[in-house]
């Protein structure tokens, strides 16, 4: 197991996932350990800091690759092509759930939140939580697109690549998503003007 | 000349990250009020982007129970074996769904309810073509029974008639009077005596007993069976439809007023036919065979039985 063991961790995501193909349990395990962690972490943001859904989420992730680890696109990035998946069954998620969540959200957002944190120091759990209200109205592709660009930082190209459009579509996605954050999160810059709007 | 921008409007995320307001180019802030209304706007975003960052770094990492990777391995595991064991699924899954609403999905090609209905239809068909088959079989042997009786009766009732008429209403004819070939209607039936026959029938039907009826009946399908069977032969049957009837009559039971073959007559129609030189031991073999059938079927006869029974 040593030497081999070695040459699975150092191996790349394409190769380890031609392994896979060929029945390698072993690559199966490593491409499971090298991107388990990004993926709980990135369901974990997308689907509403469900803890117990993302580990569903995972968990369907991996049988289907397991089922069939053909469906792999081998001339496109693992990466990428991970997290498209991902992407798509958060879609899916969105789709019967969004309704839900957004009176959810309705009903936990208030005014009392903004007088909290209409101060110079900047409560990082309010942040955490009202980013996440946040995102959560935004259309899915722009959330996708900000949460794999600012945390799992994966570059423009292969946010690209993961959603099969342009580099200047992703960048302005970016732009207008973080654009559009700034303006409604604008009570927890120290140095803007609070005028009493959420 | 207009100077080309050297900057596409998404990319303000480098420049947010990199330096503040003030800290911009003359070219870079012309770049920037472009799309963003100004120093206010442009400082909350790179304000955002940076608590952004430094959430993402004060998060801790969710971590995943062993379970789960194990589960996911089993799953990988289960998919590599021998591929003959998920097609079974697969079938016995389209066959049979977990879903009744899947007996009949969308797709044509996958319609367990048209698989069923078809394998019904087949086992079906297969059943009724087994039958006929059967049924076939079946006429075919009761075709073939039947086939005799039509050759029973025709030939059996005027050749009934002309061994009574011949062996016990009449005396045997001596041997020079009638030859060996003239005695062809004894057991075989033809035109001429056909004819004689029926004129005798008429005029004193036969009575009572209708055993010799069944000896001369099938001796006469023996001999349509035996087309190649030479009018020798078939003249020494007269001798043993009589034998048949004088063993009848001997038992007591039929007929007072008859004439009864005796031995010696039979004795005169086997020298004839042995006068002739032409009877072989297999004929013999034969005739003793045939009288031990007939025996055996006056035996068998209920009436006769019966008669018997009253003689005693």
């Amino acid at each position: 197991m040593g030497v081999f063991g070695k040459e699975y961790t150092t191996q790349s995501d394409e190769r380890l996932m031609e392994l896979v193909v060929r029945g390698d349990e072993r690559a199966f395990g490593a491409v499971y350990d090298r991107y388990h962690g990004r993926l709980l972490n990135y369901f974990h943001r997308m689907l509403w800091h469900d803890r117990e859904r993302s580990k569903d989420m995972l968990q369907d992730l991996f049988t289907k690759l397991a089922q069939r680890p053909t469906s792999y696109d081998p001339s496109r990035p693992f990466q990428t092509w991970i997290f498209s998946v991902a992407n798509n069954m958060c879609k899916n998620a969105y789709r019967h759930e969004v309704v839900v969540r957004a009176a959810a959200v309705e009903m936990r957002a208030g005014p009392d939140r903004v007088e909290a944190t209409n101060g110079i120091g900047v409560d990082h759990e309010l942040f955490r939580d009202r980013l996440q209200e946040e995102l959560e109205k935004l259309d899915p592709d722009h959330k996708a697109t900000f949460v794999m660009r600012h945390h799992e930082d994966m570059a423009i190209k292969e946010i690209a690549l993961a959603f099969g459009c342009s580099e200047g579509t992703v960048k302005s996605r970016l732009f207008y998503t973080l654009k559009k954050l700034a303006e409604r999160m604008k009570e927890f810059n120290p140095n803007a003007v609070y005028h009493g709007k959420a | 000349m207009e100077r080309r921008e050297h900057y596409d409007p998404e990319d303000i995320e480098n420049l947010l990250q990199e330096r503040s307001y003030d800290e911009l180019l003359e070219e870079e802030r012309a770049y920037v009020l472009r799309h963003i209304s100004g120093r206010a706007e442009y400082e909350a975003m790179r304000q955002l982007l940076g608590q952004v960052r430094e959430d993402d770094r004060r998060r801790e990492p969710i971590t995943v129970e062993p379970e789960i990777r194990d589960t996911i391995m089993a799953a990988f595991r289960a998919n590599q074996r021998p591929q003959w064991r998920i097609w079974l699924n697969s079938i016995g899954g389209l066959l049979w769904p977990k879903e009744l609403s899947a007996m009949w999905n969308e797709n044509r090609l996958l319609r367990p309810a048209l698989a069923f209905a078809s394998l019904a239809l087949l086992i079906v068909a297969g059943v009724w073509m087994i039958q006929s088959a059967t049924n076939n079989k079946e006429s075919a042997q009761v075709a073939e029974l039947k086939k005799e009786e039509p050759a029973k009766l025709k030939v059996a009732e005027p050749s009934v008639p002309a061994t009574e008429n011949q062996s016990v209403f009449e005396p045997a004819p001596p041997p020079t009077q009638q030859p060996a070939g003239s005695r062809k209607d004894v057991g075989i039936t033809t035109g001429a005596t056909r004819s004689f026959n029926e004129v005798e029938m008429d005029a004193a039907p036969v009575s009572g007993n209708a055993q010799p009826l069944e000896v001369a009946a099938d001796e006469s399908v023996a001999e349509k069976k035996d087309g190649n069977l030479d009018e020798r032969r078939e003249g020494e049957r007269a001798p043993i439809t009589t034998d048949a009837v004088t063993r009848q009559s001997a038992a007591g039971a039929t007929q007072s007023a008859t004439h009864v073959v005796t031995e010696e007559e039979l004795t005169v129609n086997t020298s004839l036919a042995n006068a002739t030189g032409k009877v072989t031991k297999a004929v013999l073999k034969e005739k003793a065979e045939r009288s031990a059938g007939i025996s055996t079927t006056l035996g068998a006869n209920p009436e006769l039985l019966a008669l018997i029974g009253a003689g005693w």
